[in-house]
């Protein structure tokens, strides 16, 4: 990540993303497994007739983290429940190895591990009996659940609250200990709906860890999410879906491919200032409340840089950082909006 | 960064007897384990509500209590602490689990739905018992009633659970509006406790109320208690068991297809 930062402090957070996530993933799998098939899945609601899935075809190999990526109500939730098995797709078909899910959701409920984005009903039971008492439901051996439920305390740094009623654990480690059910005895696919949210940033590179690790056992991972500069370090591949479509599937870099030759300008602007006039060699633009993210052309980064100055100079911006494209910029170009770190103030 | 040794990534898809069995138990203890902040309260209000029928009972009444008043009171108030948890506290907690969005966890965990409800049954066993227990002893102190106890008490017991319990767990699931599930709970709770030959002869009911209850399980609870507790009852008590296991395999029926409906 080359950053180049403005007389102000640096707005550089992407790097502090990269740090979070840790070095980027390399699947180390080489193992049989099962390969999950999704194919020409659709979903329309029968009440109020809302197409959420359009037509989505993927694949997601064993050992394979995959990313879905997308806004709010763009049918990733949607999908992922079609392949657990609590909803039931209007056409299409899902398989898992040779086992079809959609004929079989009690099959799917085996095979696969499904962390909702909802709370976990976990307020009386203590974390290390809700993670061990997960893994004996999900059909693991007594001994290997409770020495797994050990090492993932341990991994995710959840001592201090081994013993900790659920009704006593903060949003984010209600979250962690979540995780650590689902995977405490994981399926051959294990589905993670925004598995960061509420996660302090030292636990969140270490769930991170977890995930890849995941991979690297052979589990083929799902990751839903709409924080698309984690997703960057974290997944092998991964799809952009928006309404209930596949928009974009690739890996991180593949999406990069057409910008290479391009830099993004972020600026700082103040509250409230009006947006200022683009110059002609912005590709193109978005503002997500005070962020303001251009997209300009390598070429003319002088350009750009003084023009940023001036506007920090003329009390407009508060400060600039111009970088390389990131999967945001290609996530924006396809939906047309930031994503979460857009909203939350990332360039 | 600690190791962790992960199973298979493929795990072996399991069925048969043994491994329902299985399941059965594993969630029963996490049922148990999740409502523990509730089961200990909730078998004392079992116990107390069953102790304070009994004893408020006596002071509907000016002068001494009628025999046969006496006879239904002591025989029905422990059927209504056996059904009270299963038909109103299970669909409350069914439907706070929506409200929650706890539900479609539980739903995606991988047992077979009927494990679900057999962990149900053990909890409404567990909390029902004590209370109905502790309401015939109080029958006994406070009226001097004579109950034979039969072994018949232990199917007469299991079946009035399980009954409720059944008719619970379909409200519960096949309701979609928690506030629906337990409006209709507590409708039932009143109708059972107010308008049933449950703690009370049906002769005393009106001609159309008796012809309804006939139908409705809440009689028919109170009969095969009542024959076990060796009391004399009009009513047919095979019949009153045929009615119950119908009641009872309609409520699974319909929590069947609740809990295997996909959206």
């Amino acid at each position: 990540m080359t950053s180049v930062n403005g007389p102000a402090a640096g707005v550089a957070l992407p790097k502090q993303a990269a740090e979070e996530v840790g070095t980027p993933v390399t699947a180390t799998w080489t193992g049989s497994g099962l390969r999950l098939c999704v194919t020409d899945l659709r979903k329309t609601y029968k009440r109020g007739g809302v197409v959420a899935n359009d037509g989505i075809t993927l694949e997601v190999a064993p050992g394979e983290v995959y990313g879905l990526l997308g806004p709010n109500g763009a049918g990733k939730t949607t999908l992922v429940k079609q392949v657990i098995g609590l909803l039931k797709p209007t056409s299409g078909t899902i398989h898992l190895g040779p086992h079809d899910l959609v004929a079989h959701p009690s099959v799917a409920r085996q095979l696969c591990s499904y962390l909702p984005q909802a709370p976990l009903p976990i307020d009386a039971l203590h974390a290390d009996e809700a993670i061990e008492l997960t893994g004996l439901i999900r059909g693991g051996e007594a001994a290997t659940v409770r020495r797994r439920t050990g090492e993932l305390i341990e991994a995710l740094q959840l001592d201090s609250w081994r013993r900790s009623l659920g009704t006593r654990l903060s949003g984010g480690v209600r979250r962690l200990v979540g995780f650590a059910m689902v995977t405490v005895s994981p399926g051959a696919v294990v589905i993670l709906d925004e598995p960061t949210n509420d996660v302090d940033p030292l636990r969140r590179r270490l769930l991170w860890n977890e995930i890849r690790r995941l991979g690297e056992r052979g589990c083929g991972v799902v990751l839903v999410t709409h924080n698309v500069l984690e997703a960057e370090k974290a997944v092998d591949r991964l799809a952009i879906i928006d309404h209930g479509r596949l928009l974009a599937e690739g890996t991180p870099s593949s999406f990069k491919v057409e910008s290479r030759d391009q830099l993004r300008l972020h600026l700082m602007l103040r509250p409230d200032a009006p947006d200022p006039e683009m110059p002609g060699l912005v590709i193109r633009s978005s503002r997500t409340g005070n962020n303001l993210v251009a997209v300009i052309p390598e070429a003319d980064a002088a350009v750009a840089i003084a023009w940023a100055r001036n506007l920090v100079d003329a009390g407009t911006a508060e400060e600039y950082g111009l970088g390389a494209t990131t999967l945001e910029d290609a996530y924006i170009k396809l939906t047309g909006r930031a994503s979460l770190d857009g909203e939350n103030g990332g360039s | 960064m600690a190791t962790v040794a992960l199973p298979a990534a493929t795990p072996r898809l399991r069925s048969g007897p043994v491994e329902w069995l299985r399941s059965c138990a594993v969630m029963a203890r996490w049922q148990l384990a999740s409502l523990r902040l509730f089961i200990p309260m909730l078998a004392a209000v079992e116990v107390l509500a069953g102790v304070g029928f009994v004893l408020g009972f006596g002071l509907f009444f000016t002068s001494r209590v009628p025999a046969t008043s006496v006879v239904y009171c002591a025989t029905g108030v422990p059927v209504i602490t056996l059904y009270i948890v299963g038909l109103v506290f299970l669909p409350q907690v069914v439907g706070m689990q929506k409200l929650a969005h706890t539900y479609e966890f539980l739903q995606s965990e991988p047992v077979p739905r009927s494990a679900g409800f057999v962990s149900w049954y053990a909890m409404n066993l567990l909390v029902g018992v004590p209370g109905m227990v502790a309401s015939l002893i109080a029958g006994w102190l406070r009226f001097g009633v004579s109950l034979h106890v039969s072994a018949a008490v232990i199917p007469a017991t299991l079946l009035v659970c399980l009954t409720s319990s059944a008719i619970g767990f379909a409200m519960g699931h096949a309701v979609a509006v928690p506030m629906v599930s337990n409006v209709l709970a507590q409708v039932l709770n009143f109708v059972a406790i107010g308008f049933s030959p449950i703690a009370m002869p049906a002769g005393q009911l009106p001609d159309w109320l008796a012809s309804l209850n006939r139908g409705l399980p809440f009689g028919s609870m109170g009969t095969i208690m009542r024959s076990a507790l060796g009391v004399a009852t009009p009513d047919s008590v095979p019949g009153a068991y045929a009615l119950l296991a119908g009641w009872t395999c309609a409520g699974l029926l319909l929590a069947a297809v609740a809990v295997m409906r996909r959206g």
